[in-house]
């Protein structure tokens, strides 16, 4: 699933049908004639925002690692990939 | 001081009547004493708040002049704000213990000004929802009848001003969460133009639509603190770097000769009919005040609500993936990576977020991006060209903050019935306009707001509008009961 | 749509069709959606990360203008357009890797569009498409405890090399051969670090290729089953891979087989691809435009200024070389393998170094001593200054040819100035034809026999005299006038 949530039988089958119901009305969405409509992604004419090729002092790694839930040394640290299906 | 304003404490301060460190005191006192009915806060940050409160007792004694009319005052931030050090959990299991190595933009602009943060206040998870009732923390009990909801997403951010524990608070507003529960507990709510206030260090939930914003007492107020916040942040490449003008120079140059535009549509069958009474009252007194009155429509409104629920779902599918317990929050430990991403996401998340992360999931999936996505970003063009069109004939738009006031807990399990609370907030965020809610009345004593809306970057026009209309009445000074609780 | 390289694999039976990927660090300072540094091989793990790099709640990516700027550069040195209108967009996936669940990227409006690179592949101009560049950000680094990915118990993340700008170049499938693959990628390569966008390092991965390859009947339009070949970390693998993928498919096609889409990684030990994943197994990726980061609108001006920042490319200086420089084809192409070897014989040429006289030393002896140190000339004791005086000493009759040979063994090491070098240890050489003169005549009356012989015919017995002169003068002598006077006394009678 690509949500990457493991949900219970019992609770895909209650969220699919309160899916189901929101997608029903937001179904009146199609009815709209869009032919001539530009899409908006974001609102604001802002264009070329950059900023300037300087770095900066990061935060280092023991900041960087102080929330980590699991982590050895300097690294982070994750259990076993499993097969290639999760590879990027 | 329980339930003063910014501007009366900002006096008391200077003329010695009182302390930061007193007023911390006090705001503290009166969260022990309200917190077991309300459930306002997720975390009380005393030891931040002293250090800030002798900060600013060193600069209103070194520099009264100069210092910010917020210095020494005490606040609360909704907790999707980071705060360097202190705990920040979007009212979510999945971030219990977070402590981000950085504070947020406006929140370090609150702190540059001398504010006191009291603590962070409770929330619905990642800002997902109207009532408050999906914190992983519990819900929020309305100061004004504790069985019932504050309203939502800023839940805890608008009870504690209406409790008078902090004069003010910051929230976030991305169809609604500032602008109706300030409505459903009688409080001024302020959503800024989208790209006024830096977002960074907000949490985002739906990039495109998040707006931070405050929660006051008075219009005053809330131009105050905005006035403080607003401004270019090169961190946020999405914040407007057009100078902010001072809100507080037009605020009381009155509403005579303005034109003001009542969306038919904001009054639709869905209103109950106290609100409706008590809005409709409210454009009498604006009429009083010299403007004029004029039906508009805004015919996508309906269908926004639709936009909204795709946009919105599908911006937090994608931000929310971060949240996978490798580098920071709880982690269901499991010895295969999927499975511990599978259970992590499971467990950590409630059931608001799992519905807007798969709905969102879906909406941009190969397949559906055209008919949903796609399409929607179509529509959100158009409720923005019919905004265009309303703002060529009027200056503002008035209508209800929310068709409803304060509504049981418990009372909307159908998710439907409660995003229809989002109806006419939600409009405002697609097109990016400012958008405020004043106290407006009461429908068997529970709060109704006003909404005003203008056209983009006219945040002074909503706060001046507000202001004349507030100043003519007396519904904000009513106090709940919370905020009358004596020591 | 573009001109293809139409030589026939080896295995003839089938038409074989090669597209390449490749993904190229930028030399930024900073990361492209942060200023965190963007050096992540001299740091510990992750210490050049920040909030937002890490994909912290909260944080907003901002756009390195540099990034833009180098990506643009390459567009043009590739003959692309560069749309008026650009944006990046968000690529869902989940992997440990990558911190905030999605990559930033583009999809649908790149920076770049239609491009072609053209180079030689065994005398034959090819000329390759190119579809795309475009910017995106790379991801952290993952170490698996256990020899393999899939035996491993854990794995072990460094988020440094997280964020560092990334360019994707997106070749067409023009190629033919795995010959003429492994040329796109020695040009492509040559071009990246020529306009100083990218180091141009396979081994270290700042360089990296993945390659679409399928095979069909010659003549037909439509493509084959398309195997998308990845794990290769150098030119060689490249072609190796490609060569046993050709292989593995025409097998399969040969005993009446279907192939089927999927990805394959090459295996460098056992010299063979494997199946990594299968067309079913492909991402969703869930593009959308970024909404964090408005688009960016380049117009004329901005491309003209990126433009004039172009250097001279390595195949029109090639060019050039043949026509100023009167070198042959080859030297030019030498000469001009990186931009810093071109700099450096021009400014040899640019102080007074006769062009083919510096063409030889540079592309000779100065080579062999690069490859010896492992130093490139600017780096070492001498430097190009210093192998202008040295030449210039060579030109001016000052030291002859032997004496040069061994003063720039030694000075590249050891560093110094060749001028005071050679008047200090009086290594000027003889050519006063006067004490020459008299060393010759000693010489033939020493070595009679060799005069002899060489007056009977034998040429070769000149060597003996000339030896016998050279020792004499320590080694100093200017050989070609002992040469001349050696003939004129011999043929006297």
């Amino acid at each position: 699933m690509l949500a990457r949530i493991g949900l219970s039988d019992a609770e895909k089958d209650r969220l699919l049908g309160e899916l189901e119901a929101i997608l029903e009305h937001i179904a009146r969405l199609q009815q709209v004639d869009t032919s001539a409509l530009a899409e908006t992604a974001q609102v604001g004419d802002l264009v070329n925002v950059m900023r300037a090729d300087v770095p900066e002092e990061p935060i280092g790694a023991a900041a960087a690692l102080r929330n980590a839930p699991v982590s050895d040394g300097n690294y982070f640290v994750v259990g076993a990939i499993q097969g290639a299906e999760l590879d990027g | 001081m329980t339930a003063s304003t910014i501007t009366q404490l900002a006096a008391a301060l200077r003329d010695g009547s009182t302390t930061p460190r007193a007023l911390l005191a006090g705001a503290i006192a009166h969260v022990d004493r309200t917190e077991n009915d309300l459930n306002a806060y997720l975390a009380v940050t005393r030891e931040l708040a002293e250090a800030q409160a002798d900060a600013a007792a060193h600069t209103l004694e070194a520099h009264p002049e100069t210092a910010s009319p917020l210095c020494g005052i005490p606040m609360a931030l909704k907790d999707v704000l980071c705060v360097n050090g202190v705990d920040t959990t979007a009212g979510s299991k999945i971030l219990r213990g977070f402590k981000p190595p950085y504070t947020g933009t406006a929140v370090q602009r609150l702190f540059d000004a001398g504010a006191v943060c009291v603590g962070k206040t409770n929330c619905d998870e990642f800002a997902m929802g109207s009532s408050t009732e999906n914190s992983a923390y519990g819900p929020v009990g309305n100061p004004w009848d504790i069985e019932r909801v504050p309203g939502g997403s800023s839940g805890g951010s608008a009870a504690t001003v209406a409790a008078g524990t902090v004069p003010f608070s910051l929230g976030t507003d991305t169809g609604g969460s500032i602008r109706q529960p300030a409505a459903l507990t009688g409080v001024v709510g302020f959503k800024p133009t989208y790209g006024r206030v830096s977002r960074y260090g907000l949490i985002a939930f739906a990039s495109s639509l998040d707006q931070i914003g405050p929660f006051t007492r008075t219009v005053e107020d809330c131009a105050m603190v905005y006035a403080a916040i607003a401004g270019h942040d090169p961190r946020d490449s999405t914040s407007d770097p057009r100078a902010v003008d001072d809100p507080l120079a037009s605020l009381r140059a009155g509403v005579a000769g303005m034109r003001l535009g009542i969306p038919r549509e904001y009054l639709g069958a869905g209103t109950e009919p106290g609100v409706r009474d008590a809005v409709e009252a409210a454009f009498r007194v604006l009429e009083g005040l010299g403007a004029s009155l004029q039906e508009v429509s805004l015919p996508s409104t309906d269908v926004a609500l639709s936009v909204y629920y795709i946009i919105a779902p599908a911006e937090c599918s994608s931000n929310l993936a971060r949240y996978d317990g490798v580098r920071f929050g709880v982690r269901v430990e499991r010895p295969s990576l999927t499975e511990m991403y599978l259970q992590t996401r499971d467990a950590g998340f409630g059931n608001e977020v799992k519905r807007r992360v798969m709905l969102g999931t879906y909406a941009l999936s190969s397949g559906y991006y055209d008919a949903y996505y796609r399409q929607a970003q179509k529509v959100r063009t158009l409720v923005s060209q019919e905004f265009d069109a309303v703002f060529k004939n009027v200056d503002a738009i008035v209508s209800p903050t929310s068709p409803s006031v304060a509504f049981p807990m418990g009372s909307r399990s159908d998710p439907l019935s409660m995003y229809m609370c989002d109806v006419v907030t939600l409009p405002a965020n697609l097109a990016g306009t400012p958008g405020i809610s004043v106290p407006c009345g009461f429908v068997d004593g529970l709060p109704v707001g006003l909404q005003v809306i203008a056209p983009r970057f006219e945040d002074s026009r909503v706060l001046r509008v507000a202001h004349a209309y507030e100043q003519a009445t007396d519904f904000h000074a009513q106090l709940s009961p919370y905020a009358t609780v004596a020591a | 749509m573009t001109e293809t390289a139409t030589r026939p694999a080896a295995l003839g039976r089938y038409e074989v069709v090669i597209g390449l990927e490749v993904h190229a660090q930028l030399l930024t300072r900073s990361k492209m959606f942060c200023p965190c540094p963007a050096d992540y091989i001299n740091a510990a793990p992750n210490e050049n990360t920040c909030p937002v790099c890490l994909g912290l709640p909260g944080v907003l990516p901002t756009i390195n203008e540099k990034a833009v700027d180098f990506t643009v550069r390459t567009a043009l040195a590739l003959h692309c357009d560069i749309p008026p209108f650009t944006k990046f967009d968000r690529k869902n996936y989940f992997y440990p890797d990558l911190p905030k669940g999605y990559q930033i990227s583009q999809y649908d409006l790149p920076l770049s569009l239609n491009g072609y690179l053209e180079f030689p592949v065994g005398g034959e101009a090819v000329r390759c498409g190119i579809t795309r560049v475009h910017l995106e950000e790379d991801t952290g680094t993952m170490h698996h405890a256990g020899d393999v990915l899939q035996s491993a118990t854990s794995s072990l993340i460094d988020l440094n090399r997280c964020g560092v700008p990334l360019m994707e170049i997106v070749g067409e499938p023009d190629l033919r051969t795995p010959e003429a693959a492994r040329e796109y990628l020695v040009r492509l390569r040559q071009i990246l670090t020529y306009i100083g966008v990218n180091d141009g390092n396979l081994e270290k991965g700042s360089f990296r290729c993945d390659a679409n390859i399928s095979l069909r009947t010659p003549g037909a339009q439509e493509l084959g089953v398309k195997v998308e070949v990845k794990n290769m970390n150098s030119f060689r693998a490249v072609q190796r891979a490609l060569e046993s993928e050709i292989e593995r498919q025409t097998g399969v096609l040969d005993s009446g087989g279907t192939l089927v889409q999927e990805t394959r990684g090459w295996v460098e030990a056992q010299g063979r691809t494997i199946s990594q994943r299968s067309k079913e197994q492909a991402h969703d990726y869930r593009y959308f435009p970024e909404p964090d980061l408005p688009p960016l609108r380049l117009d004329a001006a901005f491309v003209e200024r990126v433009r004039a920042t172009l250097p001279e490319l390595p195949e029109a200086r090639a060019r050039r070389f043949q026509e100023q420089y009167g070198l042959t084809a080859y030297d030019a192409a030498v000469l001009t393998d990186t931009r810093e070897e071109a700099d450096t014989y021009e400014a040899l040429v640019a102080a007074g170094v006769p062009a083919k006289l510096a063409a030889n030393w540079q592309s000779g002896d100065v080579a062999a001593l690069a490859n010896e140190h492992h130093t490139p000339l600017q780096h070492s004791g001498l430097g190009s200054d210093g192998l202008a005086s040295l030449l210039r000493l060579v030109e001016a009759g000052t030291i002859n040819g032997p004496t040069a040979k061994e003063l720039l063994a030694e000075l590249y090491v050891a560093g110094g100035n060749p001028e005071a070098l050679v008047r200090d240890r009086g290594l000027a050489q003889v050519s006063d034809t006067a004490e020459l003169s008299a060393l010759v005549d000693a010489a033939i009356a020493a070595n009679p026999a060799a005069a002899a012989d060489f007056r009977a015919g034998k040429q070769q017995a000149l060597g003996q005299l000339m030896r016998a002169v050279k020792d004499a003068t320590g080694g100093k002598a200017d050989m070609p006038l002992v040469n001349r006077l050696l003939r004129d006394r011999l043929s006297e009678q």
